[in-house]
């Protein structure tokens, strides 16, 4: 397992530079001069060419990538154009507020879903099944942009329970949590109902009734524990999807996270925070499925890592 | 020397009555009424919910500010909520010739910091304008200033190459903010303006925290507030904090949770509604901007001035207001809005009215006919397509695809590109373009007209790639000129000849600036003529 740990991280390091490299020439792509973004479009020629220079963009594109990625290693990933910050400031400031609300959103997603989907797996075909259903069904189709206003119509403007916006207190948390969080409810809550239904009928659990077991073991204890596995793998997807995907609920909510630094560095052309945060959710996708990989074997001990594999 | 002294107070009423004839607003003379029978209390924090991110607050390091700039620095001039230039931190006179210029400072004004103000940081701040290896975007407003010269510590003198009466719009804005040298200098220029500032405004900077808020505190040493406000001791608020909300629905629901006690631009449909909500005052101020119908007048057969006239005929900016603004917007007849009343030019309301009749007659003159039948003009042998740029912009894509319409009515067939905003850019920049949707805010719009339209200007400022020698002449004697009114004067003719003749802009409206204020917010009363509110009158009812 150490090994294979050792392995993967080692393999994440070219994994890094490929997309580090690709988010650098896909920036570089773009029709827009990042000269006029500092100097203002009523810059005279001359006030370009000083800010091209300045910028290092009069360099050929190798040599603007080999100058990045070494700032890049010694932790500068250069000023942020709109606020002058530095990048790294930026995420250190911005990146512990968008796990805080994944990790809220993916628990409460995942205590309410899997229960949900069990409860519908055992009670298969009965209200309670299409219920919980129906709901997954629910959460999967609304958009959580429009899920989201609607929540802070009813609990913030209407009843006042809650903030609607901004954060700092744990009830800041809890719209923008279910908000980003449901989506994920109703896909785990499908997966776990398929997945337990799927153990029921294996032979082990047959056999297991056929003991005498109760019910609630059974299911609980034995079956449960099998079904998990492929919603582990799931949970590796949405580490990562909920870093990027948090886009949209942070900016309903105004939460001072990635996602929202994300969309107004691209809205405001801030090169050097669009890129450094793309490699960032890069990185992220990739942490998240070693972390699942590793969870994976924890669930399932036929699972044997070896480097060589 | 002659001196030319100026003073600035204006009766509430007569703002009032300058904003409500613009506006037509019936909101605002009732709201600010209201406001003048309350006592100030001092104390609390104000929640501010901007439209717009928060960015460096170094005029040296950016071309867009943020409203806290505004309160962080002051300037030499400022303007009266009735438009007119009057002094701030200094008493100005200029010689007859118009060509020297002296600034009397203010005595005992002190930064943030605590050092004194003098007129070392207000010759290093000229220098700093014109430096020709500077990254500073309105270097050219500063271009004519020739030598910089501090007599003693209170006095600048200031000689010009020739009379230059926009250098009191320069000075008045917040990009000629007057920052400590020594603070500026000690930190970098990279590094001031963003965790740390040292002006000499009634707040000072405490937070910023980009993506979440910046925060400015009372400066308890302020007493040097221009001379049209009524509090002139330190702010009554003990801080503002800026949030921004990228979304206008958020924004919205933010001050209607209560989170938020002033928000700027509320979801346009929902304005009528908060105006009914007993908790709120709407205040609708013109803003000085203008969208426009712009054209590239190189690219054929836009090239044809009579091809431009007729998409003006076709402009109908009633149901434009109407329907797309919900009522929040002013039908355009000049890119200089109508507030700016010395410099308007009334009569372009007439020029080319709504009339798809002349439209047709002026296309077939330039050679554009329907000759198939099919309702829609040829242009060299086959249907004329025109393409007509947008900026992913949700406001200018829906004045796109109204323009799209109305021109179809005298048979154009205009097809709609959307592009992103700075591809829209370089597109214009390299002049692959012939008719776009666009705009511009900016509260010196005679700046704007020579930055449009003056040959010399182009590709960089004048994308219209107007070549016109007798524009050209007028606007050499707008920049040299050395009063207001001669100014005002260039000003009126380039209009006459821009919206009479050339037709490369299509003025179609102003829009309005809204603020969305909780009833516990009192004293603040919009000025239209600046980009940015003021906060010093402010006050918070407990």
């Amino acid at each position: 397992m150490t090994r294979y740990l050792i392995h993967r991280s080692l393999f994440l390091l070219p994994m890094m530079l490929v997309i580090s490299a690709l988010v650098f020439v896909a920036m570089r792509m773009i029709p827009v001069d990042p000269a006029e973004l500092v100097v203002g479009p009523y810059a005279t020629a001359e006030q370009r060419e000083l800010a091209r220079q300045k910028l290092g963009l009069d360099k050929p594109i190798i040599a603007q990538y080999g100058i990045y990625l070494l700032n890049a290693l010694q932790g500068d990933l250069g000023r942020s154009f709109k606020s002058g910050k530095e990048v790294t400031a930026l995420i250190a400031d911005t990146l512990p507020n968008t796990l805080l609300l994944g990790s809220v959103a993916l628990t409460f997603a995942y205590l309410l879903a899997i229960p949900m989907g069990v409860l519908a797996a055992i009670r298969q075909n009965t209200l309670i099944d299409q219920g919980a259903m129906t709901i997954a069904l629910i959460g999967i189709s609304v958009p959580n942009f429009w899920l989201g206003l609607l929540l802070i119509l009813t609990f913030a403007v209407g009843l006042r329970w809650l903030p609607a916006t901004g954060s700092g207190t744990w009830a800041h948390l809890v719209l923008p949590s279910i908000t980003l969080g449901l989506q994920y409810t109703a896909i785990v809550a499908r997966m776990t109902r398929s997945s337990v239904l799927e153990v029921l009928r294996q032979d082990y659990v047959r056999a297991l009734h056929a003991k005498g077991l109760e019910r609630r073991k059974v299911v609980y204890v034995h079956a449960l524990k099998n079904a998990v596995i492929p919603i582990i793998s799931l949970m590796g997807l949405h580490i990562s999807a909920v870093v990027g995907g948090s886009v949209i609920v942070e900016t309903i909510f105004a939460w001072p996270g990635t996602g929202q630094l994300l969309i107004n560095s691209i809205i405001g052309r801030d090169f050097p925070v669009v890129q450094a945060v793309l490699t960032l959710l890069g990185a992220t996708v990739l942490l998240a499925n070693l972390l699942a990989d590793v969870l994976y074997t924890l669930a399932d001990p036929r699972i044997k890592y070896s480097a060589h594999r | 020397m002659s001196s030319n002294k100026r003073t600035g107070r204006i009766s509430r009423r007569n703002f009032i009555k300058s904003v409500a004839v613009i506006t037509g607003s019936a909101a605002l003379p009732g709201a600010a009424l209201r406001r003048a029978q309350a006592q100030p209390v001092r104390g609390g924090t104000l929640r501010y919910g901007l439209s717009a991110e928060p960015r460096r607050m170094n005029q040296l390091n950016t071309t867009w500010m943020t409203d806290a700039t505004q309160h962080l620095y002051d300037r030499l001039v400022t303007r009266s909520p009735d438009g007119k230039y009057v002094p701030h931190l200094a008493e100005w006179s200029v010689t007859d010739d118009q060509l020297t210029w002296t600034f009397k400072l203010k005595p005992n004004v002190k930064f943030h910091s605590g050092e004194p103000l003098t007129s070392e940081a207000i010759k290093w701040w000229f220098e700093q304008a014109r430096d020709p290896k500077g990254f500073y975007g309105f270097k050219g407003s500063y271009a004519g200033v020739r030598e910089i010269t501090t007599p003693d510590p209170l006095t600048t003198v200031v000689k010009t190459e020739y009379p230059s009466a926009g250098l009191l719009f320069i000075l008045y804005t917040v990009y000629s903010s007057i920052h400590n040298p020594k603070t500026y200098d000690k930190l970098g220029k990279d590094a001031y303006g963003v965790n740390s500032v040292d002006g000499t405004g009634a707040f000072k900077l405490k937070e910023f925290t980009p993506g979440n808020r910046l925060i400015i505190e009372r400066n308890d040493d302020y007493k040097w507030a221009p001379p049209f406000a009524a509090n002139q001791g330190a702010a009554y608020l003990d801080s503002i904090v800026y949030r921004h909300f990228a979304d206008d629905a958020s924004r919205t629901a933010a001050i209607e949770a209560g989170d938020m006690d002033i928000i700027v631009q509320p979801n346009l449909a929902d304005v009528d509604r908060l105006k009914q909500n007993a908790n709120f005052t709407v205040i609708s101020k013109p803003m000085p901007a203008t969208r426009t119908v712009f054209f590239n007048s190189e690219a054929k057969p836009w090239s044809d001035k009579r091809v431009r006239q007729a998409m003006a005929h076709a402009i109908q900016r009633g149901p434009i207001i109407d329907r797309l603004l919900f009522g929040h917007g002013v039908a355009a007849h000049s890119v200089v809005p109508p507030m700016f009343k010395e410099m308007f030019l009334a009569d372009t309301a007439t020029y080319f009215p709504y009339d798809i009749r002349k439209g047709k007659e002026l296309l077939a003159a330039a050679g554009l006919e329907d000759k198939d039948g099919d309702g829609f003009v040829e242009f060299e042998g086959k249907v004329w397509e025109p393409e007509m740029l947008v900026a992913a912009v949700s406001e200018l894509n829906q004045l796109a695809q109204v323009v799209q319409a109305q021109a179809g009515r005298i048979g154009i067939k205009i097809k709609i590109t959307q592009l992103d905003a700075e591809s829209v850019n370089a597109r214009t920049l390299s002049g692959n373009f012939g008719i776009l949707t666009g705009f511009y805010l900016w509260d010196g719009p005679d700046t704007i007209l020579d930055w449009w339209m003056h040959s010399g200007n182009i590709p960089s400022t004048n994308r219209s790639r107007t070549r016109d020698p007798q524009v050209d002449a007028v606007i050499e004697r707008m920049r040299r000129a050395g009063t207001m009114e001669a100014r005002n004067g260039a000003t009126l003719d380039l209009q006459k000849i821009l919206h009479g003749d050339l037709a490369t802009v299509i003025p179609v409206y102003h829009p309005l600036d809204t603020y969305v204020i909780s009833k516990k917010v009192q004293g603040y009363t919009p000025n239209p003529y600046t980009l940015y509110p003021r906060m010093h009158d402010v006050w918070l009812t407990r």
